[in-house]
């Protein structure tokens, strides 16, 4: 361009030369945007704008991808195809068997919960969204949905897989959504054991292979291969579907909590295709103050340890 | 002013380019040592062009950055003035290293930039991430050198290009 030191028409865009008080400006801008941002929801509503703007970019991102996997589709022969249909005939068919034997188990199952007056369990409903297959941040646990507002998706949503629950989804555009998975540090879970029903809280830990279950206490009837399953309590996910498995459990004898880990069960995203469960209104938690903030997070309250955020991540 | 202006545009260019290359899905462990590619491109720019790579325009690509990725706004923007301010300070050594000397010097930048990207993490209670997460550095610094030729190459084809059309 020019001989270095000769900058004669560098003022015009922010000079060649760092300006100290612009940084400093700019990176007040930026941390006071990132606190905005940490606050719970003020700026979900500018993000969810944004992705109208952004869907474009993800599409031509995803091309590679998409056009990868129609090619596979256009090249694998027939008689993969019909092995593949076989097998998923198959595979509908024994589940299908388990699923009448299931019925009839519930049904049972019910005519003693009505004997008790138990409440009903809410059938499992649902929209099948995608996942756009793209690399957002391979450390952080997000997802892209194929699917946004106008398909019903909304903040809250719960997603799950054919294996347990997934995360929930943390802003809806119009077509495309963002989702947090269950191991997002920031995403908090109410659980019950399945096999005696004790209840506590699951945290992500970043790891995409464990859950935390911390402050428990010391004496807990928990042991190692113990499901987890979602509860009622937070109300954004149907009562009963897999969450994770205990898969180690510490018991510190100087400390007055025992804390756990748990694998989860889902593919993590690995699945393209999820359902999204809407929150279930009538059964979410119980409004703390009734007047200054609804309650978003999924977290029980009266929980001994604030969750890193809440539910999910703003 | 067109030379500027031809600059511009390659900046502009390279830097939607490298932001959606790093959107591209990758095999797991591909992608966890993927450099961060607007984080190269700035870097050239305000090394070689800083005249349109300022503070301003780091900020205003990180903030398109945060929206893509979807993390938390301002993060990108914050960590991408860093990075910029450090390359034009040190500018006017880093021009004359020999480039893999320079390369060094990326895998600092890129180093400090991993440094604050923790930070920030920590800062909003992630957990420490595994060791692979210093890998991207690593890789930014080996592919430095290319995406400097790649850049040159095409930024004085481009003035030559210009200089021959006008007068």
């Amino acid at each position: 361009m020019m001989p270095p030191g000769t900058n004669a028409q560098a003022p015009l865009f922010a000079g060649g030369r760092p300006g100290t008080l612009k940084l400093v400006v700019l990176l007040a801008l930026a941390i006071m945007l990132m606190l905005a941002d940490r606050q719970r929801g003020f700026l979900v509503s500018v993000r969810e704008r944004a992705l109208v703007l952004t869907a474009p970019v993800y599409w031509l991102a995803s091309l590679p991808a998409t056009i990868v996997e129609v090619g596979e589709l256009a090249v694998s022969d027939r008689q993969a195809l019909a092995a593949e249909n076989q097998q998923l005939r198959e595979e509908l068919l024994t589940t299908q068997v388990e699923l009448q034997q299931r019925r009839a188990e519930g049904e049972a199952h019910a005519r003693v919960l009505a004997l008790v007056e138990a409440t009903e369990r809410e059938a499992v409903t649902g929209t099948l969204v995608r996942i756009v297959d793209l690399d957002l941040d391979p450390f952080r646990h997000r997802l892209l949905l194929d699917r946004g507002s106008n398909a019903g998706l909304a903040r809250g949503d719960g997603l799950i897989d054919a294996l347990g629950v997934v995360g929930q989804v943390s802003a809806a555009g119009p077509n495309t959504a963002f989702a947090i998975l269950i191991t997002d540090p920031n995403h908090a879970l109410p659980v019950e054991v399945s096999r005696n029903g004790v209840k506590s809280i699951a945290y992500g830990t970043g790891d995409a292979t464990r859950l935390a279950l911390p402050n428990l206490p010391l004496s807990v009837d928990l042991s190692v291969g113990d499901r987890l399953l979602t509860t009622a309590v937070g109300g954004r996910f149907p009562a009963g579907i897999p969450v994770a498995e205990i898969s180690a459990i510490e018991r510190p004898t100087d400390a007055a909590f025992a804390i756990a880990y748990a694998r989860p069960l889902s593919a993590l995203g690995r699945n393209r295709e999820l359902l999204a469960v809407k929150p279930i209104a009538w059964l979410g938690p119980p409004d703390p103050t009734a007047s200054a903030r609804s309650p978003e997070s999924d977290a029980t309250p009266g929980h001994v340890q604030p969750p890193p955020s809440t539910g999910e991540e703003p | 002013m067109r030379p500027l202006r031809g600059t511009y545009r390659l900046f502009l260019l390279a830097a939607a380019i490298a932001l959606l290359l790093t959107l591209v899905p990758m095999p797991t462990w591909l992608a966890v040592m993927k450099p961060m590619g607007l984080a190269l491109v700035l870097a050239y720019f305000a090394l070689e062009a800083p005249e349109v790579a300022g503070l301003g325009h780091a900020f205003l690509l990180g903030l398109v950055a945060d929206v893509l990725y979807g993390g938390l706004l301002g993060e990108h923007a914050l960590r991408m003035v860093i990075l910029v301010f450090l390359t034009l300070r040190f500018r006017h050594r880093l021009r004359f290293f020999p480039i893999w000397q320079q390369a060094g010097a990326v895998f600092a930048l890129l180093l400090n930039d991993r440094v604050l990207d923790l930070w920030i993490r920590m800062m909003s209670g992630s957990t420490w991430p595994p060791l692979l997460f210093w890998l991207s550095p690593v890789v930014g610094m080996a592919v430095w050198p290319w995406v400097f030729l790649l850049l040159d190459g095409l930024r004085l084809r481009r003035r030559q290009a210009q200089r021959d059309r006008g007068p």
